[in-house]
Protein backbone atom coordinates (compact mmCIF):
# COMPACT_ATOMS: atom_id res chain seq x y z
CA UNK A 1 0.00 0.00 0.00
CA UNK A 2 2.30 2.73 0.87
CA UNK A 3 3.91 1.79 -2.80
CA UNK A 4 0.57 2.85 -4.34
CA UNK A 5 0.33 5.80 -2.22
CA UNK A 6 3.41 6.54 -3.24
CA UNK A 7 2.59 6.19 -7.05
CA UNK A 8 -0.32 7.44 -6.29
CA UNK A 9 1.06 10.65 -4.60
CA UNK A 10 3.88 11.14 -7.34
CA UNK A 11 2.28 10.46 -10.73
CA UNK A 12 -1.97 8.79 -10.94
CA UNK A 13 -3.37 12.21 -9.01
CA UNK A 14 -1.38 14.49 -11.62
CA UNK A 15 -2.43 12.47 -14.37
CA UNK A 16 -5.48 12.26 -13.53
CA UNK A 17 -6.19 8.22 -12.72
CA UNK A 18 -8.86 8.20 -10.08
CA UNK A 19 -7.64 5.53 -7.19
CA UNK A 20 -10.24 3.54 -4.84
CA UNK A 21 -8.90 1.31 -1.50
CA UNK A 22 -11.09 -1.53 -0.78
CA UNK A 23 -9.49 -3.00 2.14
CA UNK A 24 -11.56 -6.73 3.67
CA UNK A 25 -10.47 -9.72 4.78
CA UNK A 26 -10.00 -10.46 8.12
CA UNK A 27 -9.52 -7.14 9.57
CA UNK A 28 -11.64 -4.55 10.99
CA UNK A 29 -12.95 -0.82 9.97
CA UNK A 30 -10.70 0.38 12.99
CA UNK A 31 -7.47 -1.29 11.59
CA UNK A 32 -7.87 -0.39 8.35
CA UNK A 33 -8.57 3.19 9.58
CA UNK A 34 -5.35 3.16 11.55
CA UNK A 35 -3.42 1.87 8.85
CA UNK A 36 -4.32 4.96 6.62
CA UNK A 37 -3.89 6.98 9.39
CA UNK A 38 -0.61 5.58 9.60
CA UNK A 39 0.64 5.17 6.35
CA UNK A 40 -0.87 8.83 4.74
CA UNK A 41 -2.93 6.78 2.21
CA UNK A 42 -4.88 9.99 0.53
CA UNK A 43 -7.08 8.31 -1.64
CA UNK A 44 -10.28 7.37 -0.76
CA UNK A 45 -10.93 4.09 1.04
CA UNK A 46 -13.59 1.66 1.69
CA UNK A 47 -14.15 -0.77 4.21
CA UNK A 48 -15.78 -3.41 2.51
CA UNK A 49 -16.67 -6.14 6.29
CA UNK A 50 -18.24 -8.83 3.68
CA UNK A 51 -16.09 -8.71 0.76
CA UNK A 52 -18.82 -7.49 -1.28
CA UNK A 53 -16.67 -5.82 -4.18
CA UNK A 54 -14.16 -8.53 -3.63
CA UNK A 55 -16.80 -10.83 -4.80
CA UNK A 56 -18.06 -8.47 -6.93
CA UNK A 57 -14.50 -8.31 -9.08
CA UNK A 58 -13.39 -12.00 -8.52
CA UNK A 59 -10.88 -11.07 -6.23
CA UNK A 60 -9.79 -13.74 -3.65
CA UNK A 61 -6.49 -11.94 -2.76
CA UNK A 62 -4.50 -8.74 -1.50
CA UNK A 63 -3.37 -7.09 -3.30
CA UNK A 64 -5.13 -7.02 -6.00
CA UNK A 65 -5.99 -4.11 -8.63
CA UNK A 66 -8.60 -3.61 -11.46
CA UNK A 67 -8.19 -1.15 -13.81
CA UNK A 68 -11.23 0.94 -15.29
CA UNK A 69 -10.97 2.42 -18.51
CA UNK A 70 -12.46 6.09 -18.86
CA UNK A 71 -15.65 3.91 -20.04
CA UNK A 72 -16.42 2.01 -17.13
CA UNK A 73 -14.85 -1.26 -18.20
CA UNK A 74 -12.20 -3.56 -16.95
CA UNK A 75 -8.60 -2.95 -18.68
CA UNK A 76 -6.51 -4.95 -16.88
CA UNK A 77 -6.74 -6.59 -13.46
CA UNK A 78 -3.41 -7.94 -11.93
CA UNK A 79 -2.65 -9.38 -8.31
CA UNK A 80 0.60 -10.04 -5.92
CA UNK A 81 3.77 -7.70 -6.47
CA UNK A 82 2.83 -7.27 -10.22
CA UNK A 83 0.12 -4.75 -9.00
CA UNK A 84 3.05 -2.09 -9.29
CA UNK A 85 4.22 -3.29 -12.57
CA UNK A 86 0.52 -3.11 -13.99
CA UNK A 87 -0.08 0.51 -12.72
CA UNK A 88 3.46 1.57 -14.02
CA UNK A 89 2.59 0.26 -17.45
CA UNK A 90 -0.69 1.84 -16.98
CA UNK A 91 0.61 5.41 -16.98
CA UNK A 92 2.90 4.06 -20.00
CA UNK A 93 -0.02 3.33 -21.92
CA UNK A 94 -1.82 6.71 -20.97
CA UNK A 95 1.00 8.70 -21.88
CA UNK A 96 1.14 7.14 -25.15
CA UNK A 97 -2.20 7.83 -25.98
CA UNK B 1 -36.02 -33.86 -56.84
CA UNK B 2 -34.20 -33.22 -53.75
CA UNK B 3 -34.96 -36.87 -52.37
CA UNK B 4 -31.74 -39.00 -54.03
CA UNK B 5 -29.32 -36.26 -52.97
CA UNK B 6 -30.04 -37.32 -48.96
CA UNK B 7 -30.19 -40.96 -49.39
CA UNK B 8 -27.14 -41.06 -52.14
CA UNK B 9 -25.48 -39.24 -49.38
CA UNK B 10 -26.73 -42.25 -46.94
CA UNK B 11 -25.70 -44.86 -49.34
CA UNK B 12 -22.58 -43.69 -50.12
CA UNK B 13 -21.09 -42.74 -46.99
CA UNK B 14 -22.67 -44.89 -44.24
CA UNK B 15 -20.07 -43.62 -41.50
CA UNK B 16 -21.78 -39.99 -42.21
CA UNK B 17 -25.05 -41.17 -40.07
CA UNK B 18 -22.92 -41.69 -37.27
CA UNK B 19 -20.56 -38.91 -37.63
CA UNK B 20 -23.79 -36.31 -37.97
CA UNK B 21 -25.17 -37.41 -34.10
CA UNK B 22 -22.07 -35.65 -32.82
CA UNK B 23 -22.46 -32.68 -35.40
CA UNK B 24 -26.27 -32.10 -34.21
CA UNK B 25 -24.94 -32.15 -30.52
CA UNK B 26 -21.91 -29.90 -30.58
CA UNK B 27 -24.53 -27.25 -32.71
CA UNK B 28 -27.53 -27.47 -30.21
CA UNK B 29 -24.48 -26.79 -27.49
CA UNK B 30 -23.37 -23.87 -29.45
CA UNK B 31 -26.69 -22.56 -29.79
CA UNK B 32 -27.55 -23.58 -26.08
CA UNK B 33 -23.93 -21.19 -24.69
CA UNK B 34 -25.08 -18.66 -27.42
CA UNK B 35 -28.73 -18.55 -25.69
CA UNK B 36 -26.66 -18.36 -22.37
CA UNK B 37 -24.50 -15.65 -23.32
CA UNK B 38 -27.21 -13.33 -24.62
CA UNK B 39 -29.02 -13.90 -21.34
CA UNK B 40 -25.92 -12.65 -19.34
CA UNK B 41 -25.17 -10.10 -21.45
CA UNK B 42 -28.42 -8.44 -21.74
CA UNK B 43 -28.88 -8.01 -17.96
CA UNK B 44 -25.64 -6.42 -17.97
CA UNK B 45 -26.18 -4.30 -20.57
CA UNK B 46 -29.44 -2.55 -20.28
CA UNK B 47 -30.91 -3.07 -16.88
CA UNK B 48 -27.78 -2.05 -15.41
CA UNK B 49 -29.25 1.56 -14.96
CA UNK B 50 -32.50 0.23 -13.73
CA UNK B 51 -31.09 -1.09 -10.97
CA UNK B 52 -28.53 1.43 -10.32
CA UNK B 53 -30.96 3.75 -9.38
CA UNK B 54 -32.45 0.88 -6.80
CA UNK B 55 -29.11 1.02 -5.73
CA UNK B 56 -29.12 4.88 -5.31
CA UNK B 57 -32.38 4.89 -3.37
CA UNK B 58 -31.51 2.26 -1.36
CA UNK B 59 -28.17 3.69 -0.16
CA UNK B 60 -29.70 7.00 0.77
CA UNK B 61 -30.86 6.10 4.03
CA UNK B 62 -27.82 4.68 5.29
CA UNK B 63 -25.39 7.28 3.85
CA UNK B 64 -27.56 10.33 5.35
CA UNK B 65 -26.82 9.15 9.44
CA UNK B 66 -23.14 9.36 8.60
CA UNK B 67 -23.46 12.67 6.71
CA UNK B 68 -23.63 16.29 8.47
CA UNK B 69 -26.27 17.02 11.13
CA UNK B 70 -28.20 18.67 8.47
CA UNK B 71 -28.56 15.19 6.90
CA UNK B 72 -30.46 13.54 10.01
CA UNK B 73 -33.33 15.59 9.29
CA UNK B 74 -33.30 14.68 5.28
CA UNK B 75 -32.91 11.01 5.94
CA UNK B 76 -36.53 11.41 8.12
CA UNK B 77 -38.04 12.54 4.58
CA UNK B 78 -37.40 9.56 2.36
CA UNK B 79 -40.76 7.74 1.57
CA UNK B 80 -41.33 4.96 3.99
CA UNK B 81 -41.12 1.98 2.05
CA UNK B 82 -37.25 2.49 1.32
CA UNK B 83 -36.64 2.60 4.73
CA UNK B 84 -39.31 -0.18 5.77
CA UNK B 85 -37.17 -2.25 3.01
CA UNK B 86 -33.57 -1.18 3.76
CA UNK B 87 -32.49 -1.40 7.40
CA UNK B 88 -29.84 1.27 7.32
CA UNK B 89 -26.24 0.57 8.21
CA UNK B 90 -25.80 -2.36 7.12
CA UNK B 91 -25.38 -1.14 3.37
CA UNK B 92 -21.79 -0.35 3.25
CA UNK B 93 -20.78 -0.75 0.48
CA UNK B 94 -23.25 -1.50 -2.03
CA UNK B 95 -22.86 -2.84 -5.22
CA UNK B 96 -24.81 -3.09 -8.69
CA UNK B 97 -25.02 -6.60 -9.57
CA UNK B 98 -23.19 -6.43 -12.94
CA UNK B 99 -22.16 -10.05 -12.77
CA UNK B 100 -19.23 -10.47 -14.99
CA UNK B 101 -19.10 -13.76 -16.84
CA UNK B 102 -16.89 -16.95 -15.71
CA UNK B 103 -15.49 -16.68 -18.81
CA UNK B 104 -14.66 -13.98 -20.48
CA UNK B 105 -15.35 -13.85 -24.24
CA UNK B 106 -12.26 -12.64 -26.27
CA UNK B 107 -12.02 -9.49 -27.97
CA UNK B 108 -15.40 -8.69 -25.38
CA UNK B 109 -14.59 -5.97 -22.75
CA UNK B 110 -16.39 -6.72 -19.18
CA UNK B 111 -18.26 -3.77 -17.29
CA UNK B 112 -16.66 -3.34 -14.17
CA UNK B 113 -19.45 -4.19 -11.72
CA UNK B 114 -20.47 -0.56 -10.51
CA UNK B 115 -20.50 0.23 -6.75
CA UNK B 116 -21.32 3.21 -4.27
CA UNK B 117 -19.91 3.20 -0.73
CA UNK B 118 -19.32 4.77 2.12
CA UNK B 119 -15.74 6.01 2.79
CA UNK B 120 -13.69 5.95 5.77
CA UNK B 121 -13.85 9.47 6.18
CA UNK B 122 -17.26 9.26 5.83
CA UNK B 123 -17.89 10.92 2.28
CA UNK B 124 -20.04 8.61 -0.26
CA UNK B 125 -18.15 7.22 -2.99
CA UNK B 126 -19.74 6.19 -6.09
CA UNK B 127 -17.70 4.48 -9.33
CA UNK B 128 -20.08 5.79 -11.49
CA UNK B 129 -19.39 9.26 -10.46
CA UNK B 130 -15.70 8.29 -11.76
CA UNK B 131 -16.99 7.64 -15.50
CA UNK B 132 -14.74 9.27 -18.13
CA UNK B 133 -11.58 8.84 -16.29
CA UNK B 134 -9.44 5.93 -16.07
CA UNK B 135 -9.59 4.21 -12.32
CA UNK B 136 -7.85 1.95 -10.70
CA UNK B 137 -9.69 -0.06 -7.77
CA UNK B 138 -7.17 -1.40 -4.86
CA UNK B 139 -8.03 -4.29 -3.06
CA UNK B 140 -6.06 -4.39 0.16
CA UNK B 141 -5.80 -5.11 3.98
CA UNK B 142 -3.70 -4.06 6.64
CA UNK B 143 -2.04 -6.92 7.20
Amino acid sequence: MPAVQSLYADELEAAGINVVGVSQFNTTEADTSAFVAGNGLSFPNIYDEQALLASAYGVSGVPSYAFLDRDGFIAHTSSGARGVLLIQSLLNELQDE
Amino acid sequence: MDAPIPSHHHTRNPARHSRRRPAILASALVALLALAVIGCANPAAQPATVSYESTVQALIPSIAPTASPDAAAVATEPPAPTAALQPAATLRPTYTPRPLPTRAVEGERQPAPLFQAVLLDGGEFDLADTLGTPTLVVFWAPW
